[in-house]
């Protein structure tokens, strides 16, 4: 098994919340420049869903707390965003487990996974370090 | 019952079956049907009143359609020659099958036709690795089909099987009771499709469940339209038209739309256990084929950029600006059991990234596809600096970061003992092999060029170059190996020259980055004896202490490699030197009936008359099929320049005339024609000095 599994447990409460309200407070993200239409994340709680809307038009963001009508929705457990905003999970595999499901516009799925942040480096990898110059 | 496999393909979706159309697949047995990376069907039987049958021919119509003629009974003498059975099978959204049975008695007869179907789901990686499944599986019988299901927590994936004459379905198979007239035909359409990643979206023409289940349709007009778009051939030599043509339609085989790219294709690396996105395959095949046909390098270019890396991932290997090795979609994938959602250990595809749309806007004149992807590029050129300095000394190096998944050697030559010293040890990690520093010059020369032609940013245009220079003045100090007069395979981690003499010289050259004194002695020894068999130039050199004619990366003879050594060899104005490579690969395609294999043996052409195929399950494989193109630009000498294309030929008298018609690029579409007057035979390739 990998790192990536070997990190759960660790208490962690609305980080997908926070990781989505810090976007909104980029305005630019230039890892989404070539991206232009609106993504919403369906953040499943039991029988309540959280759903946030990302504008993104040529890499300007703006994030709003509403469930309205997008051109990609993306769906998942909020347990699970928690993790993607953590870099606990990558969201392209979350895909293929049917974790999340994707409907809309799939090129925007591939276009903000993105920005989801590195996986935690809790211990020096055993080789491979990239250099300090 | 012969063991000759027939398989079919389109996309990712391919059908390993035997002879007679039936698979009865083992955990470990590659035959069935896959689509991502999944087998869907791995039991496919057909009895006709319980028999089993016997193949009488087979016949390939496409490289996505088959029939198979066939009759009942599996005795040596046939038992009942009054009946045929034919079926013809096609993929597509999994596959289609019609079944046809032909009566030739003038009685009529009773049949139990009867299919037995089942799947287990595997992953691609589990057949290799022969692993065990973690999920459950569910058989059912619903609303005339029958429903095979895998599901592991969220995951799921299911084959749907129907027919479109009535018959009974159990949880094995369906059954047909049926009578044939006399002298009638019996028919019936089989239908297997996959289910994956269902979620919503139907009919939406962006979403992931349409990109999944795209209808396949017209793929015989597609292909031909393929075959009429491309530049025409003629010579006076008839194994070089045949070559070709084959090339052609294979590469249209290995055409791949990735999830994302709305239908447009981007080469696969192979047939059909690399039926998916690879950094070096896809780039490697999109250079080779450029002056043929250009939406493959732009499909590429898009696709591999839409995933280049922006996250440290120790895991995936990934680092900011790092284009990917490898794209997977399977189950071990999906559970991270595997890295490649997508993989990204691979030192050489991110410089030549960078290469292919510098050579793709030289041929096109597309400068708004290099405005689209400024971003990548930079973030490409400063991987090479920030990230691939691995040994601290200015080199691109490699090493994993994933020790368990991840492969060891990042470059081309990606087998455990392909880098080694000339007493045979092998060097520490981590490496910086040669060809990665060329690629890397080059990529820094080609990004100057971009940066003052289309993103207007001079001063970064002069820090590439000035990198550059530095890069090629240390380079050809600290690799040259002098009493060999050749440069090494690589610097190992301790900084020392690890001294073979292999085929990376070529590439050097090919980059770029040799000095124009050193280049004469490089070039003799890629046609001398211990490089150069016969047909081709060997991986590694006769005399190392690893060579072995079938030695995977350290003594067989790759097209590929060999195209782009030619390619290199003409840079440096090595034209007869070019011409006599080309012309023993394209001789050697004859042997396979103009199918270059992934590599052949590198025995000394006088020993074996003939190539010796390396044995490899990965046939047709994309760059090996892109080899006789290069070939052929690198013969007529096509250069684009400016808004024109120089046509400059070095061709071997064995071409005799050739013409290759209608190439296209940001002139319109030009003609070249050229006429063979190298004796290739004369071409002086004595032992060099050492």
């Amino acid at each position: 098994m990998n790192d990536i599994d070997g990190a759960k447990g660790t208490e962690m409460t609305d980080l997908a919340e926070k990781f989505l309200e810090e976007l909104g407070r980029r305005g630019h993200e230039p890892l989404l420049t070539k991206l232009s239409g609106t993504v919403r994340f369906d953040l499943v709680d039991g029988s309540h869903t959280d759903s946030w809307l990302v504008t993104i038009d040529k890499g300007d963001v703006t994030v709003s707390h509403e469930p309205a009508a997008a051109d990609c929705t993306i769906r998942g457990d909020k347990e699970l965003f928690d993790a993607l905003a953590a870099g606990r999970r990558n969201a392209v595999s979350s895909v293929l487990r049917g974790a999340l499901t994707v409907s809309g516009d799939v090129e925007l799925l591939f276009g903000i996974q993105r920005i989801f942040p590195d996986p935690p480096r809790e211990s020096a990898p055993s080789g491979g370090a990239r250099s300090v110059r | 019952m012969s063991d000759e496999l027939v398989k079919i393909l389109e996309g990712n979706t391919f059908v390993v079956s035997d002879a007679r159309g039936d698979i009865e697949a083992s955990m470990t047995d590659p035959t069935g049907l896959f689509s991502f990376d999944t087998r869907f069907l791995s039991k496919w039987v057909l009895t006709v009143n319980g028999e089993r049958l016997t193949a009488l021919s087979t016949d390939d119509l496409q490289y996505f359609e088959t029939r198979f003629f066939l009759v009942p009974g599996t005795g040596t003498v046939y038992v009942d020659a009054k009946l045929s059975v034919i079926r013809q099978r096609a993929v597509g959204n999994g596959f289609q099958e019609q079944l046809t049975i032909l009566n030739h008695d003038d009685a009529p007869v009773d049949l139990v036709v009867r299919v037995d179907a089942d799947c287990d789901f595997a992953d691609l990686f589990e057949v290799k690795d022969a692993l065990e499944k973690k999920g459950s599986y569910a058989k059912r019988v619903d609303n005339g089909q029958l429903l095979l299901e895998y599901q592991r927590d969220t995951f799921s994936r299911a084959t749907a099987i129907s027919s479109s004459q009535p018959c009974a379905f159990d949880e094995n198979g369906l059954t047909f009771e049926i009578t044939v007239g006399p002298h009638a035909t019996w028919k019936t359409d089989l239908d297997v499709a996959i289910e994956l990643l269902a979620a919503g979206g139907d009919g939406d023409s962006r979403a992931l469940a349409w990109q999944v289940k795209r209808p396949h349709k017209n793929m015989a007009k597609n292909l031909q339209r393929w075959l009429d778009d491309a530049p025409r051939l003629a010579c006076d030599w008839d194994t070089l038209p045949t070559t070709y043509r084959r090339s052609l339609v294979d590469l249209a085989a290995l055409r791949f739309s990735p999830l994302s790219a709305g239908g447009r294709s981007l080469p696969a690396a192979g047939l059909p256990w690399f039926m998916t996105m690879f950094g070096r395959d896809s780039i490697f095949t999109s250079l080779q084929a450029l002056p043929f046909t250009q939406e493959l390098a732009a499909t590429t270019l898009r696709e591999l950029g839409m995933r280049q890396g922006t996250r440290v991932d120790d895991f995936r290997d990934e680092d900011p600006g790092r284009i990917l090795h490898e794209m997977r979609f399977g189950e071990m994938t999906a559970f991270d059991e595997r890295p490649h959602s997508p993989y990204f250990g691979t030192a050489d595809a991110t410089p030549l990234y960078v290469v292919l749309l510098d050579e793709y806007e030289r041929w096109t004149g597309d400068t708004k596809l290099v405005r689209e992807l400024e971003y990548e590029a930079r973030a490409a050129l400063n991987w090479i600096d920030e990230y691939a300095d691995l040994q601290g000394n200015g080199y691109v190096a490699y090493q994993r970061r994933n020790t368990v998944t991840g492969l060891e050697n990042q470059c081309w030559k990606d087998s455990w003992d392909s880098i080694s010293y000339r007493d045979g040890t092998l060097p520490g990690f981590p490496r910086a092999t040669c060809e990665l520093q060329g690629y890397a010059y080059d990529a820094k020369v080609r990004g100057a060029r971009l940066a003052r032609l289309v993103w207007h940013d001079p001063a970064f245009a002069d820090r590439l170059e000035k990198e550059a220079a530095d890069l090629k003045r240390r380079f050809n100090r600290d690799y040259w190996v002098e009493d060999g007069e050749y440069f090494a395979v690589a610097l190992a981690d301790n900084g020392r020259q690890v001294d073979s003499l292999t085929s990376n010289n070529g590439h050097l050259l090919w980059s770029g980055i040799v000095d124009k004194s050193k280049a004469k002695a490089v070039a003799r020894h890629l046609v001398g004896d211990r490089l150069f068999s016969g047909w081709g130039v060997r991986t590694l050199a006769a005399g190392e202490s690893r060579y072995n004619p079938i030695g995977y990366h350290n003594g067989t003879i790759w097209p590929f490699d060999n195209s782009f050594i030619a390619w290199g060899l003409r840079r440096y104005g090595f034209k007869k030197e070019a011409a006599l490579i080309a012309t023993g690969i394209l001789e050697a395609s004859r042997f396979f009936d103009g199918r270059l294999p992934e590599a052949f043996g590198g025995y000394p052409r006088s020993m074996t008359k003939y190539p010796v195929q390396y044995p490899t399950s990965c046939s047709p494989q994309a760059w090996s099929t892109g080899a006789p193109l290069l070939f052929l630009r690198t013969m007529l000498g096509l250069e684009p320049v400016g808004e024109h294309l120089v046509v400059d030929p070095a061709l071997p008298t064995t071409i005799g005339h050739l013409e290759l018609l209608d190439i296209p690029g940001r002139w319109g579409h030009l003609d070249a024609f050229g006429r063979g007057l190298i004796d290739t035979s004369r071409v002086t390739h004595q032992r060099p000095r050492r």
